[in-house]
């Protein structure tokens, strides 16, 4: 791949982490507040599930300095996250929980391809 | 969560308008740039960006027949809280339409009293109803579709993050036209999240909506307890 283009996916993998961060935490937020509002410990999943995100976007943001590893550890939390919606889905407005999740596993999606073509940087 | 949240999601429809046309003159640009005899290439990516920009147009149209109808779960849910505040007084009034809880024998003797006494189990069923079948049915219902209705924001904000974050990720393939081809297929992907999640919110705040009517209609039919013959006419006039 040529370096302009894993340079600059690099450049994009750290923007999109700092998107997928804020988005991610703020979701932990509003998991919480959900819980609260609507007294259903169902949404705790949906606090699980954007917590164990916010590790993959660490792990998948660190892995365009700090290689392959980090990248595969990532994406292993973002497999887990993955069975914590699935359980989600089994809840009480999982529907719900899973409209919200969509968007966080595109961001994840656009961290991860990122940040996997800059680790193609000869 | 509050009225800003709307406000929040009109500056990111905003957002997403100009973005979409910043990546719009970068792909422009970068087609200008591509080589003589490579138009098929070109013909190929327009084909792609159309698909693209199809997709938007129907995340579009869901999003201004959204902005157009936005709810208000904050009103349910003070609306909510004031059914569960009435519930808690008027059961507790329960416990004194009980002739054995009441004076009526003490200080008041003879034909009326026993036919005052007589009444007081319908009203204590009364009362106490208002507590077990129209609050305790109403506020959740209410708090259910508040609930779906901060679930349906949450998700239309999470759809249009991804479409800014799709944008700004497209903007970085436009670096060159090796990464030119994907920049549809990520704004595509990104417009088809955006659908499937706001469909499913649309669902999710459906069956909620369906769920709450139906328990008004139960409340709204069962007057057993709160008919005529459970309330002394003095009260009902």
């Amino acid at each position: 791949m040529p370096t302009a283009v894993a340079t600059r996916a690099g450049r994009t993998a750290d923007r999109i982490a700092v998107v997928s961060g804020v988005v991610h935490a703020a979701c932990v937020g509003f998991g919480i507040f959900l819980v609260d509002e609507s007294d259903s410990a169902g949404y705790w999943f949906l606090v699980a599930f954007a917590a164990l995100g916010l590790a993959a976007t660490v792990l998948g943001w660190a892995s365009v300095r700090a290689g392959r590893g980090a990248w595969v550890g990532g994406v292993v939390v973002l497999g887990l996250s993955i069975g914590v919606l699935a359980g989600a889905l089994l809840q009480e407005g999982g529907l719900g929980m899973l409209s919200i999740a969509i968007p966080l596993l595109f961001i994840d999606y656009l961290v991860f391809s990122n940040a996997q073509r800059a680790l193609h940087r000869p | 969560m509050g009225p800003e949240t709307v406000d929040r999601i009109m500056d990111l429809l905003e957002e997403v308008d100009e973005k979409i046309q910043w990546v719009t003159d970068k792909v422009n640009d970068v087609l200008s740039w591509v080589p003589w005899g490579l138009g098929w290439v070109v013909d190929k990516f327009r084909d792609l960006w159309d698909k693209a920009m199809a997709k938007m147009g129907e995340f579009w149209d869901k999003v201004q027949e959204i902005a157009s109808n936005i709810g208000a779960p904050w009103d349910l849910d003070s609306t909510k809280d004031e059914w569960i505040r009435v519930g808690g007084p008027v059961a507790a009034r329960a416990s004194e339409a009980d002739r054995s809880q009441s004076d009526v024998d003490a200080d008041w003797k003879g034909k009326a009293a026993d036919r005052y006494a007589m009444s007081l189990g319908a009203q204590n069923k009364a009362l106490t109803a208002v507590q077990s079948k129209l609050t305790s049915a109403i506020g959740p219902a209410l708090g259910s579709v508040a609930t779906a209705l901060y679930v349906f924001y949450g998700a239309v904000v999470g759809a249009l993050v991804i479409l800014v974050a799709a944008i700004v990720t497209a903007g970085g393939e436009t670096v060159s036209i090796v990464g030119l081809p994907a920049v549809p297929a990520t704004i595509l992907g990104a417009a088809v999240a955006a659908i499937v999640a706001i469909g499913a919110a649309v669902l999710n705040l459906r069956g909620a909506a369906s769920g709450a009517a139906t328990t008004f209609l139960q409340v709204a039919t069962e007057t057993g307890e709160f008919g005529p013959e459970s309330w002394p006419s003095a009260v009902i006039g």
